[in-house]
């Protein structure tokens, strides 16, 4: 009974989470071309923007610093995207946890911790290392 | 391609993204493995492209992972978490490897390598992929079965309930780093590369490593994308395109799966695979390395 709860809880982060983070990425699409921001630049310039590599700390204060609205509504929803398999395999943490499967909730916490540790410990060490 | 204005990028990478999903859902490989290639050719460098890439197989993974729910039998989440511990260790390793080839400029190496699975992807199309359905239903002793991934499901076509008892979980670990690797390296979900290994070696039913890969492939390109947006290479202007693309191509390419001649579908991927896939060679300088 339990399992189909966090299954169904499980479904429902991926509706959802799938649905705010389109919503996100259309909003700052939408405003960037309302503001004919991107618009006609060339791509070598976007690549150029891309090319400026900036750190997660710099990329949070400009999302909430700066008025740059469209970039980070689009990164929002990126950052979404990139949270939704990490959520669902928290989910199934709490899956195995709640089925008392005590290996399996260990090794999946494993798994999570892996992925936690890709985006806030091995991102920054690449990104400090290429400085 | 480097003057192209950036709404004309946007428009048409709209389109790809939208056509990859599609025929990704239609033919069951995911569209990931056409994007990262194809948005290089924009003037892109290869590790921003892979960024694009793997934000679109989570968006396709997400979308398959909540059609799964509702029908066809449920991924056999002990599997998955299993293999899961193998396939990121290998991803981390993968994008690793990535930032390191752009950052010494030697992008050559990962237009080969994009080259090589493209065509080993459209080579696995033509023969057909899985073809043959290798099922275990002998009960395993030993390490496997202390690992209790043993399991059941309802096979609607068959009407009988299935049990199945994996096997050769060291061989399929080894084999789910590997995927590892060239899902961080590349971008590519490695939907591909898991079955195989879930099936043909580990003898998991089809259906059902079909459902365990799609958990697996959603975490495994959060690892990568997570690596590559904590160190600056997801840029989301590149990205955006892809997102709002691929992810109504695949919801469209999975409702039209009964309605459009699935052959038709497969040979246009296998020729956008061969045709992709030569170009990333000759990008690679193949051309200069046989002379």
């Amino acid at each position: 009974m339990a399992e189909i709860n966090v299954r169904k809880i499980i479904r429902s982060v991926l509706q959802y989470g799938v649905a705010l983070g389109i919503a996100f990425v259309l909003a700052g699409v939408i405003l960037s071309f309302g503001l004919e921001r991107f618009l006609f630049f060339p791509m070598s310039y976007i690549i150029s923007l891309a090319k400026l590599n900036l750190s997660l700390v710099k990329f949070t204060l400009l999302i909430t610093v700066t008025p740059d609205v469209p970039l980070a509504l689009m990164s929002i929803g990126i950052i979404i995207f990139i949270f939704i398999p990490i959520a669902r395999a928290i989910l199934t943490v709490m899956m195995f946890a709640v089925e008392k499967d005590r290996l399996y909730s260990v090794l999946c916490a494993v798994v999570v911790a892996i992925v936690l540790l890709a985006f806030f410990v091995v991102g920054p060490f690449m990104h400090g290392v290429g400085r | 391609m480097l003057f192209l204005s950036f709404l004309l990028y946007f428009l048409l990478m709209l389109l790809i993204a939208f056509g990859a999903g599609c025929l990704g859902a239609l033919v069951g490989i995911g569209g990931g493995i056409i994007i990262s290639p194809v948005v290089t050719l924009f003037g892109v460098p290869p590790v921003y492209a892979i960024g694009a890439s793997l934000i679109g197989v989570i968006a396709t993974s997400c979308g398959a992972g909540i059609a799964s729910f509702n029908r066809g039998p449920p991924a056999n989440y002990r599997i998955g978490t299993l293999l899961l511990i193998a396939i990121t260790t290998g991803a981390i390793l993968g994008t690793f490897t990535t930032i390191t080839l752009s950052r010494m400029r030697i992008d050559w190496i990962l237009y080969l390598c994009f080259g090589l699975v493209l065509l080993f992807c459209a080579f696995d199309l033509i023969r057909g992929g899985v073809a043959n359905d290798s099922i275990s239903t002998v009960p395993v002793t030993g390490f496997a079965e202390k690992l209790k991934l043993s399991s059941r499901y309802m096979d609607p076509v068959q009407r009988k309930e299935i049990e199945y008892h994996p096997r050769r979980v060291g061989e399929g670990m080894t084999a789910m780093f590997g995927a590892g690797i060239i899902s961080g390296m590349l971008g590519v979900g490695g939907g591909v590369f898991n079955s195989l290994a879930m099936n043909s070696v580990m003898k998991v039913p089809f259906k059902v490593s079909a459902a365990t890969s799609n958990f697996m492939l959603g975490v495994t390109a959060a690892t990568s994308a997570g690596i590559l947006f904590s160190s600056g290479f997801i840029f989301p202007p590149i990205i955006a395109p892809v997102i709002l693309g691929i992810l109504p191509g695949s919801i469209i390419g999975r409702r039209l799966l009964n309605r459009v001649q699935t052959p038709v579908a497969k040979i246009v991927l296998i020729l956008v695979l061969l045709a992709v896939g030569v170009e990333m060679l000759l990008k690679g300088g193949v051309v200069t390395w046989l002379r």
